[in-house]
């Protein structure tokens, strides 16, 4: 399973999912897909995602689940290390 | 898979909530095998006749119309026309002409370029996620209909001592139709509601 951050990123920038959709051409149900990580978007899809998003790729997608931003914004504990 | 939230509507009725767009499915296909079960020789002169009608209708106006709830799986809802390597450049790569792509899309363009007309979708329809999605609808209906041919193929070979050849035509234009709408069927059973896939977003949005 690919985790992503398109959701957080979406609404830092303000954008719907038809923005975001007809920028990364793709229907706007999909972007609803890769939110939820219901679908493992391919190479070129990622890529286009994360150069509309002005990101290095692994910014946007992870094979491991993202620590919040919040956390690695301010360095944060985590839970099991608090 | 299902087209944009304003064509989710069928005989006046909304089908966005996806009991109802169940219901449509159970109905139609009742209301086929009941249509075709009464209809006989005496009304239309012929079983299979019957059969046919039956099928045109429900593929033209029923809940699995071309122009139904789902977005068409193998016609593109428009086509053009092309012809010359212009036209292709300008098609394949969205530029003026042939001599304004790239040393990289030329080379591919002479390498697949034949000479002719040829007609095309007029813009992809279905993006990646939703043709994987078709080609399992479609592996998923082929087998499906596979299991419904063979099936029948073994109660008449159990249970038929010569094939009726009215009932042959009947069984095999049945499963045409299965294999035509079963895909369709599956979106519009399993597809969730629009608004609650829009409204989640709505929530992150208010909290951003």
């Amino acid at each position: 399973m690919l985790y992503n951050r398109i959701a957080v990123l979406r609404a830092e920038r303000k954008l719907s999912r038809i923005e975001l959709a007809a920028n990364v051409g793709v229907n706007v149900q999909t972007v609803g897909f890769l939110e939820r990580g219901d679908y493992t978007p391919s190479l070129e899809l990622a890529f286009r995602i994360s150069r509309f998003f002005k990101l290095p790729i692994e910014a946007v997608f992870s094979p491991d689940p993202f620590r919040p931003l919040s956390e690695q914004l301010y360095e944060m504990p985590t839970r099991k290390e608090a | 898979m299902l087209r944009s939230e304003k064509h989710l509507r069928w005989l006046g009725l909304d089908m966005r909530p996806r009991w109802r767009r169940r219901v449509g499915v159970v109905v139609t296909y009742f209301a086929l095998i009941a249509a075709t079960s009464a209809a006989d020789g005496s009304w239309w002169g012929h079983p299979f006749i019957a059969m046919l009608f039956f099928n045109t209708l429900v593929m033209s106006f029923g809940i699995f119309s071309p122009r139904g709830l789902v977005k068409p799986l193998t016609d593109p809802p428009e086509r053009i026309v092309i012809e010359g390597l212009d036209q292709w450049a300008m098609y394949r790569y969205a530029v003026p002409n042939f001599d304004a792509a790239t040393p990289a899309q030329q080379a591919y363009l002479l390498r697949k370029y034949r000479v002719g007309r040829f007609l095309v979708p007029a813009k992809p329809w279905l993006d990646e996620r939703e043709l994987k999605e078709r080609d399992q609808l479609d592996r998923w209906a082929m087998q499906w209909v596979l299991s419904v041919l063979g099936v029948q193929a073994g109660m008449y070979a159990v249970g038929h001592a010569a094939l009726n050849r009215m009932e042959v035509v009947g069984t095999l234009s049945g499963i045409a139709l299965l294999g035509r709408t079963l895909p369709q069927a599956r979106v519009l059973w399993y597809e969730a509601d629009p608004r609650e896939l829009s409204g989640e977003m709505e929530l992150v949005m208010k909290e951003v």
